[in-house]
């Protein structure tokens, strides 16, 4: 019988650390994951990319014809256009654009784009070296803004891809002056 | 005979198939092809149906010779066989090498599918909760279209219109004999745009971005359907495509231009009761009835009823906000000021206010939305 | 233990718990293997009302019955019922009944475990059902519960959540009891190579639960967060992204279209040499082909996303590999035709339906290859065709297998025989009905009908007509199944130990009915493929 109690004693001691484990993990899930992301760059939203290394080989010089979009997503009530709609640019060179923004509501509004790539293999080939989407915007209300895009195509962009489709998703932060 | 009887089903299948590619029906087969790659897909499709009718009959006619032989009731006695190397290593092989031989032109209609560039002309394409809009990217106007078959219930015996269902308020126009570049994006939940005649079916996902291409051989009435369930009125966003010959199109998009920039409401104007009404009534039809349904009396459980509501019949601030900004509660309610303009949610608020059992007589003008929509709620 | 007696080759005599303990306490694998076909039966009936009911919408154009929201409630519930309600628990249920019985085990591994993934189901299923009447409704979003869609619903989806969560539960117990079973259990002389193909589909079928069960819960799991605790995994405004939710819930999706097919495969393989007189052919190619079958089906999960907009690439990796299963299906395929070939065939109903087996399910596998095709795809996908597809696949091929298994082990489980001519008008009535239900609904996918729709264009009409016609006639015929079974349990001819001729493996070396307790100790075998028991003496041991 005493054998028993100390066995039921020791099972308990056992079910309570398990327990104070589980609660003490998931208490610490928001600090560790805030660890995480700072370790692996999960929260990085994005982020300027440096501009590609000059090889003895570069690929040379070719047309591309780069087509601009935006999608305004569900709460958010901004209009976002690109200036010019499609323009034929060359690789390994600058290219400058511009974006168009206007908050239609009258109060603040904070918002974050994110860019999006058709073909979706072209991302890893267009440097963005100045954007509106690299931090969260605020907009004033009723205001309108331009915002200049400066990016380059890199030269390895693969032969197959002679257009590339660049679309700004655009976001609502929440928090920060939502509509009831 | 089990087997007999399914063969005949599928003798009849091919019979029907081969007399369908002649005919204008298509009720046995795919839609007649309108595009190329929808004709790819089509002689794809044909080629496999042939393969794999082929080996069916194949296999159940040597099984249907061992049922009709080697039973027992006509005393076959069973043989012991239990293996065989060579045979089973053929039964392998012949398999893979057909696959192979199929693998060849599926790679083919597949890259094809996917080779988007090279566009003339681009339209963005947004799939909603149960609608969709078209933008005409490189000439900067755009429009929803919606389901044009009156909702009504059907009555046992009604006549149905003929192409109940497949029928919108503004098609997508577009031109023969160019190559149309699509991009699509959805606004709630993921949609799927899909006419067969074209041969593209691409989901629409909210917040990404995907495209899709096609090219339209001869003008022409194209229907399709949303293909993805997107909730409860999946089945009731048809897709209509009017292509047109270049010239057509040209003049339609001329008349298209002029009329976007003369159409837009002055949101000063003052409008009568009776004309917000009547125009609430139509915005209502398009976006409110699915829900709400055409009795104003909702669905219980589901989706709450206007005629009587005390939102609809009470202070008209709290009716304007919830159309404005939509439910937080019920995400069905969507936030119509960022998709309608001041003037629909003005007629339709107030059309709302004058339906069905409600008659507060109120008049809601298009001003009061502008201020709303500069008010910081 | 306080056993009774032994009797030749370690038959204990029946010492079972009366009443209601008998059945909530439960240990005894036959009690459970019983309890489980029951259950699973009573949800192919409620799942099979929630598919007349939407053929009933589907008979005409326009709505008659029931309005979109609740049509779409009653497409979902009737697929996660018949999958997780019917099919999975039928096959749990048969290998509970018979493998110790094939194997020459005492009982399953873990006896209270047992009892505990049974009766998880029928508080899993309640919630489920009781979804319909919470406000908002059941789950509206498919089988495949979608995300953002299955964001969006009502309480009637947490509910639905829950329901899967611990129906995942009970299936990874009755996974884990079956694995351990056949690996530690088999008696002596039974060596793995020799075991019954529907021990070694059982067991791949077992570790394909245990693998992807958890990845559904995951996926679930994120959904029921992205609903109530504000994380964003398939939100694009938070970082996420909805297709992730489809990569998730295919990687579970595909392996379990062979959870529910690869049990099947092993019931056919029992059956047809035993009515063909004549071992199984090519029995250690069955083997390879069912674990390559099992391997395989972990690496074509996005061929259900084809229109998702893939890459290039991946679309034609999917697609390949897809095309690939084909090869070992078709191995199995042909393996059984060639064990009727030049055999001495006898067409009792067990017998028929695996025929029917064979066939319908070569259908549906030749139009999975048309569907592999990810061109061909394009037009098929989210159609008609794939419910037809499907159809094929899981009624003629799960439901006949079982139907099959049902009357084939019926005799040993009862102790009384079935009425053959009942049987025999159940299996015509099925294979007529089912093709008329479901054949036309190839047409109408090609004809360009969206699937999971309440109403349809008018050119649509004709088939879908037919289909529910089928579909109703389809249903009635299940009550000739109900009928025969519930007359035979009491009146049927008293069975012999051996009712088939041909049927040489191990559960048919016992008494008929098989005694409450059996193999305790196990006896010594000597065995030949596919279990067959060439001599079988007592070890001994008591």
């Amino acid at each position: 019988m005493d054998s028993r109690r100390v066995a039921n004693t020791v099972l308990l001691r056992k079910l309570l650390l398990a327990v104070l484990l589980m609660f003490g993990f998931a208490w610490l899930l928001v600090p560790l994951y805030r660890v995480l992301c700072e370790v692996s760059g999960l929260n990085r939203v994005v982020a300027a990319d440096a501009l590609p290394e000059a090889t003895a080989s570069q690929p040379p010089v070719r047309p591309v014809t780069l087509q601009l979009d935006a999608m305004v997503q569900p709460g958010l009530p901004w209009q976002v256009r690109p200036v010019q709609s499609r323009l034929q640019v060359k690789t390994g060179q600058l290219i400058q654009l511009e974006y168009e923004m206007r908050n239609n509501s009258e109060r603040q509004v904070v918002g974050q784009a994110i860019p999006r790539y058709l073909p979706a293999e072209a991302a890893a080939y267009v440097k963005k070296l100045e954007c509106f989407c690299f931090r969260q915007q605020a907009f004033r209300p009723g205001e309108v803004r331009r915002f200049p895009v400066v990016l380059l195509i890199d030269r390895q962009l693969p032969a197959a891809i002679d257009s590339i489709t660049l679309a700004y998703s655009v976001f609502d932060v929440p928090g920060q002056g939502r509509a009831p | 005979m089990s087997c007999l009887r399914l063969c005949g089903i599928s003798a009849i299948w091919f019979v029907l198939h081969s007399t369908a590619v002649q005919g204008e029906t298509a009720a046995f087969n795919l839609q007649a092809p309108a595009t190329s790659l929808a004709r790819l897909e089509y002689d794809l499709h044909s080629m496999l149906l042939w393969v794999t009718g082929l080996i069916f009959l194949l296999v159940s006619g040597v099984m249907l010779f061992a049922i009709v032989r080697h039973r027992k009731s006509r005393a076959y006695r069973a043989r012991t066989f239990h293996e065989n190397t060579t045979v089973e290593i053929i039964w392998t092989v012949i398999p893979l090498l057909i696959l192979l031989a199929i693998a060849w032109p599926a790679t083919r209609a597949v890259l094809s599918q996917k080779s988007t560039h090279g566009e003339d002309m681009t339209i963005r394409i947004t799939g909603y909760q149960w609608k969709w809009r078209y933008d005409y990217l490189d000439d900067n106007f755009g429009f929803v279209s919606h389901l044009s078959t009156p909702r009504t219930g059907t009555a046992a015996g009604a006549a149905l219109p003929e192409h109940y269902l497949l029928e919108v308020d503004e098609p997508l126009v577009l031109p023969t004999g160019r190559k149309v570049r699509l991009l699509l994006t959805a606004n709630d939940v993921i949609h799927s745009w899909w006419v067969p005649q074209l041969g593209v079916k691409q989901d629409a996902i909210p917040g990404f971005l995907r495209d899709a291409w096609f090219m339209v051989d001869k003008p022409g009435i194209y229907r399709g359907q949303c293909s993805e369930l997107c909730g409860k009125d999946h089945g009731f966003m048809p897709i209509v495509v009017d292509a047109r010959s270049p010239e057509d199109y040209a003049r339609w998009r001329d008349a298209r231009l002029k009329q976007a920039a003369t159409a837009a409401d002055d949101p000063a104007k003052a409008w009568t009761l009776a004309a917000l009404r009547q125009r609430g009534e139509t915005v209502y039809s398009q976006n409110c009835l699915p829900c709400h349904q055409a009795s104003g009396k909702g669905i219980p459980g589901n989706f709450p009823a206007l005629d009587g509501s005390p939102v609809v019949n009470g202070d008209k601030a709290a009716h304007l906000r919830i159309v404005f900004f939509g439910s937080q509660r019920n995400p069905a309610m969507q936030a119509w000021g960022k998709q309608l303009s001041d003037t629909d949610i003005a007629a339709v608020i107030t059309y709302e206010r004058n339906a069905w059992g409600n008659h507060s007589g109120q008049v809601i003008q298009p001003a009061e939305i502008h201020a709303l929509r500069g008010s910081s709620g | 233990m306080d056993l009774a007696s032994n009797t030749a080759h370690g038959m204990v005599s029946a010492h079972k718990p009366q009443g209601l303990a008998r059945w909530l306490f439960a240990t005894n694998h036959k009690d459970i293997g019983s309890m489980y076909l029951w259950f699973a039966f009573c949800m192919f009936l409620v799942g099979g009302v929630l598919a007349l009911c939407i053929r009933a919408e589907l008979f005409s154009p326009g709505l008659q019955f029931f309005q979109p929201e609740l049509f779409n409630q009653l497409t979902t519930l009737h697929g996660l019922i018949m999958v997780f309600g019917a099919i999975m628990p039928a096959f749990t249920g048969l290998a509970n009944w018979m493998l110790p019985l094939m194997i020459g085990a005492p009982d399953m591994a873990f006896a209270r475990m047992n009892n505990w993934s049974f009766w998880l189901l029928p508080p899993a299923m309640t919630l489920l059902l009781l979804s319909f009447i919470v406000p908002g409704g059941a789950a509206a979003a498919g089988w495949t519960l979608y995300a953002p869609l299955s964001v969006q619903l009502g309480m009637g989806m947490d509910l639905t959540i829950f329901a899967i969560h611990i129906l995942g539960i009970s299936s990874i117990m009755g996974a884990i009891n079956i694995v351990v079973t056949i690996i530690n259990l088999r008696a002596p002389g039974m060596r793995m190579m020799n075991m019954p193909m529907f021990a070694w589909a059982s067991l791949i079928t077992a570790y394909l639960i245990i693998a992807v069960m958890p990845v559904l819960a995951g996926a679930v799991t994120m959904v029921l967060a992205d609903r109530h605790f504000g994380s964003h995994f398939f939100n694009a405004a938070g970082g996420g992204d909805p297709v992730l939710y489809q990569h998730v819930f295919w990687f579970f999706g595909h392996p379990e279209v062979y959870i529910m097919a690869l049990p099947a495969f092993g019931i056919v393989s029992q059956v047809i040499p035993t009515f063909a007189r004549k071992p199984l052919f090519g029995y250690s190619s069955m083997v390879y082909a069912t674990s390559s079958i099992g391997v395989l089906s972990f690496m074509v999960w996005a061929h259900h996303m084809f229109v998702t907009g893939m890459p290039a690439t991946a679309q034609l990796f999917f697609m390949y590999a897809t095309m690939l299963i084909a090869v070992p299906t078709g191995v199995k395929v042909f393996n059984w035709i060639a064990t009727m070939w030049q055999g001495s065939m006898s067409f009792e109903t067990p017998m028929l339906f695996a025929i029917g087996f064979i066939l319908l399910f070569t259908i549906g596998g030749l139009s999975g290859v048309t569907l592999s095709v990810a061109a061909v795809d394009v037009q098929l996908h989210g159609s008609y065709y794939v419910v037809a597809h499907f159809h094929y696949v899981l009624v003629a091929g799960a439901l006949f297998s079982l139907f099959s298994a049902v009357y084939y082990w019926f005799p040993k489980m009862t102790g009384r025989m079935y009425v053959e001519r009942l049987g025999q008008l159940h299996f015509w009535w099925s294979l007529l009905w089912f093709n008329v239900t479901f054949f036309p609904m190839h047409f109408l996918g090609l004809a360009g009908m969206p699937r999971r729709i309440p109403d349809y264009a008018l050119q649509f009409t004709d088939f879908n007509r037919i289909a529910s016609i089928g579909a109703f006639m389809f249903g009635l015929g299940q009550l000739i199944f109900l009928v025969n079974i519930l007359y035979s349990l009491r009146h049927g001819k008293t069975a012999p130990q051996q009712p088939w001729e041909g049927a040489n493996t191990l559960e048919w070396q016992i008494p008929t009915p098989a005694p409450y307790h059996s193999f305790n100790p196990p006896p010594q075998l000597e065995t030949a493929e596919n279990g067959v028991v060439l001599s079988m003496r007592d070890s001994g041991q008591a």
